[in-house]
């Protein structure tokens, strides 16, 4: 099967998307979706087997057709998003929808709090679970005094390790936006946390 | 049942393509930032969509896709609909025409233009050479009829004979003289269609198994 060109895509998007061809769908966007799930584990920290990937593999297409493929027809590409990255959406949620039912997500731990301890410069004995757990848990409850958007950027980028780039491109901001709700966010944690020594 | 988010899937794609309005992505942003399941879920998503690598996968190869393709096909509830479809794409099978949407068609009821009619249409391989094709129209409320063409090498099969089975009815046979079969009057139902191609010495069996009913067909799954 070849890839596909612009035009043509475009013309069996519209296809699809109106419940035709689906064999034809699956058979180009299978590959796409095995590589998402598996993905979607690792960014997760989810151990997952082979029959874990072709198992939610599956699940996608058949939540994408079934009930006359309502999923699948609820596609506008009026809505800033390419097909491509409506199937990905899918996936993820697919994924994510199966990983907090089975409780397998994995947890937050050193990995997030180190890039915090420099930012904040809280001295902690991070091979302490106990400790660790405890300054997240002081960082978290402080997380809630701040706005809104510094809170989110906060969280997006150190909790769930999305970089500023990311986390710009994300919430459809400009990055040098995004570095000075950052700083302000770090700035007003550190003031608390001092203000508390 | 697997647990779903607060953000529906819908406004979570408006909100990453940038087209909800300020008022609205306030109030997503905010949900966000005070709800973990949803901003990991967005985490990852903006990642994936991110993720230039994942736009290189390659279309699966036919051998790869069809096994799973099958197994698919099997969770599925109906998926071949009653469709409305346009004249124009059914002329381009010519075949089609020697099937009784042909007149039909001319004496559409429907006022939309260009006409249209309902049938639900489905291939299946039946070996490396040969395909079974067939087509349905529901004629009645609860009544289809069927056509079949059986194809090898995609010249018309020889030698090939149809049966149509249904639990409490008589089975119906028929020899594939010309270029298709029909059966009549099905009322809704599940069925089994055995098609048989005889060689010199041996012949060849296979099962198609199908549901009709209002929603459609269902081809629930095969085997030879």
């Amino acid at each position: 099967m070849k890839k596909m060109t612009k035009e043509e895509e475009q013309r069996r998007i519209r296809e699809w998307t109106q419940g035709k061809e689906l064999e034809e769908l699956f058979q180009y966007y299978g590959g796409l979706v095995a590589h998402t799930v598996r993905k979607t584990f690792s960014l997760c920290h989810a151990r997952f087997k082979k029959e874990d990937i072709e198992d939610l593999t599956q699940e996608v297409f058949v939540r994408l057709f079934e009930q006359e493929c309502n999923l699948l027809k609820q596609y506008n590409e009026e809505r800033g998003l390419h097909f491509t990255g409506w199937i990905k959406l899918i996936t993820t949620q697919t994924v994510m929808m199966y990983l907090r039912k089975k409780d397998r997500f994995g947890r937050l731990g050193k990995d997030t709090l180190s890039p915090i301890e420099k930012e904040i410069g809280q001295e902690t004995d991070l091979h302490h679970k106990t400790e660790a757990k405890m300054t997240l848990e002081r960082i978290e409850k402080r997380l809630k005094r701040l706005p809104t958007l510094e809170r989110l950027v906060f969280k997006l980028h150190f909790f769930d390790g999305l970089s500023l780039q990311e986390v710009a491109s994300s919430l459809n901001r400009e990055i040098n936006y995004i570095y000075q709700i950052k700083h302000r966010a770090v700035t007003l944690l550190k003031d608390m946390l001092d203000e508390e020594k | 049942m697997m647990k779903s988010l607060c953000i529906d899937l819908e406004t979570l794609a408006r909100y990453i393509g940038g087209t909800v309005s300020d008022e609205e992505r306030d109030r997503i942003e905010e949900h966000l930032a005070d709800c973990e399941d949803c901003r990991k879920e967005f985490a990852v998503a903006s990642t994936i969509l991110n993720d230039e690598e994942l736009s290189e996968c390659e279309p699966l190869s036919d051998k790869e896709s069809r096994s799973i393709w099958d197994k698919i096909k099997g969770k599925i509830a109906p998926i071949l609909q009653w469709s409305r479809s346009l004249y124009s794409e059914l002329t381009e099978n010519a075949w089609f025409l020697l099937f009784e949407p042909a007149p039909a068609m001319s004496r559409s009821r429907s006022e939309a233009r260009p006409p249209v009619v309902e049938y639900v249409y489905f291939s299946k391989e039946l070996s490396e050479i040969l395909e079974a094709e067939m087509y349905f129209r529901k004629t009645e409320d609860e009544k289809a009829c069927m056509k079949v063409r059986v194809t090898e090498e995609s010249e018309p099969a020889k030698n090939v004979r149809l049966t149509l089975k249904r639990e409490g009815r008589k089975d119906v046979s028929r020899p594939l003289r010309d270029a298709y079969v029909a059966f009549d009057d099905l009322i809704f139902g599940d069925y089994h269609l055995v098609v048989i191609q005889y060689g010199k010495e041996s012949k060849a069996d296979y099962l198609l198994k199908f549901r009709i009913d209002k929603a459609g067909i269902d081809e629930q799954y095969s085997e030879s």
